[in-house]
């Protein structure tokens, strides 16, 4: 069966050369350019903003069960600005992932 | 149109937000079928169409419905495998069940008269929360006390770690909720635009062609938000998977 033999011999070429663009193809592929910067910008000052709200909100609630107004609130908005910005880091630092 | 003019200017751009019982008058109960469910369901009627009447041929060469859920599934699937690798494809099936509720939640809030149920916080609170929950518990059990070492930083000095353990848990916490603001504030913010450009049309006459013609924009710019809201959501569950999986990255 020569026909066989040349007809299987051309399947494994083809196969050959797709799974070489295939390979070619995730290669290139543009990923990050997908998980578009103004995306990135976004998501960062979302976490900035929150977490200030989030350790200022803190601070009131534990205000309010300890009963010393400012202290509190004062220490916690400022760490919840510190945490705020470590979350911002830390959606940079995927960037150059 | 021309007799709008004359009446009082009044935009009410977050009316469509407002759920109201479709079958029943009077107050909301947890069973009352709402506006809301309603869309849900048509979602998930949508979903279940394209999903399993779509491709129930399985052919090879797909068709055109086959070939949209074809390609949804594969899109997913490598998302998954690019950002939290092999072992994060056993939550796969997790994944891909939140970026079809979201996709599909958020295109059928662009047909008119529809209700946008993502646009609610109570809605994308919810899914932020199940992701942030099972997250944290799988990080838990898959790496036991060392996930505890996401906080407790060993490489500062003794004395600082205490305020670091703070400074992290609120970085830690402040996830869900920026997870859910972004794809409910997206949402909302792009339909109460449409909204008041509609309201503008209503009482300009004639020159109402320009804010038809800003609707036209703002709507091709939504079909665009609303795809990669649903995106970013999923992609930040890979991302959240991944630093679950792999703590210390």
């Amino acid at each position: 069966m020569p026909n066989q033999k040349k007809k299987n011999g051309e399947l494994e070429n083809l196969s050959q050369r797709l799974s070489n663009v295939r390979a070619r193809e995730t290669k290139s592929a543009p990923e990050k350019k997908v998980f578009s910067s103004a995306n990135l910008g976004w998501r960062m000052i979302l976490e900035l903003v929150i977490g200030m709200l989030f350790g200022f909100l803190l601070g009131l609630g534990l205000d309010h069960v300890f009963g010393t107004r400012p202290i509190f609130l004062i220490i916690m908005a400022l760490l919840g600005f510190a945490g705020g910005i470590r979350a911002m880091m830390r959606t940079a630092k995927e960037l150059d992932k | 149109m021309a007799t709008g003019s004359d009446s009082t200017f009044d935009i009410r751009p977050m009316d469509q937000f407002i759920i109201s019982p479709l079958f029943s008058e009077g107050e909301l109960n947890w069973y009352t079928f709402t506006n809301q469910s309603l869309w849900m369901l048509v979602g998930l009627i949508g979903i279940i169409l394209l999903f399993v009447f779509g491709i129930r041929k399985g052919d090879v060469v797909p068709g055109r419905i086959q070939s949209i859920a074809e390609v949804i599934y594969v899109f997913v699937h490598k998302m998954v495998i690019d950002i939290a690798g092999q072992e994060g494809l056993k939550y796969f099936p997790y994944i891909f069940t939140l970026f079809l509720l979201i996709l599909f939640g958020n295109v059928l809030g662009l047909l008119p008269y529809s209700f946008t149920f993502t646009s609610h916080i109570a809605v994308t609170g919810i899914l932020a929360l199940l992701v942030f929950i099972s997250v944290t518990v799988l990080g838990f059990v898959k790496n036991g006390l060392k996930f505890l070492g996401l906080f407790w930083i060993s490489s500062a000095p003794l004395a600082l770690r205490p305020v670091l353990l703070i400074i992290e848990v609120i970085s830690y916490f402040v996830r869900p909720v920026s997870h859910s603001i972004r794809l409910a504030g997206n949402m909302m913010a792009g339909h109460a635009v449409i909204k008041v450009f509609a309201g503008f049309a209503g009482v300009m006459g004639l020159g109402a062609i320009a804010p038809i013609l800003a609707i036209v924009a703002v709507y091709g710019l939504e079909m665009l938000v609303v795809v990669i809201q649903a995106y970013v959501f999923t992609i930040l569950t890979c991302v959240y998977l991944n630093d679950a999986l792999h703590p210390g990255h």
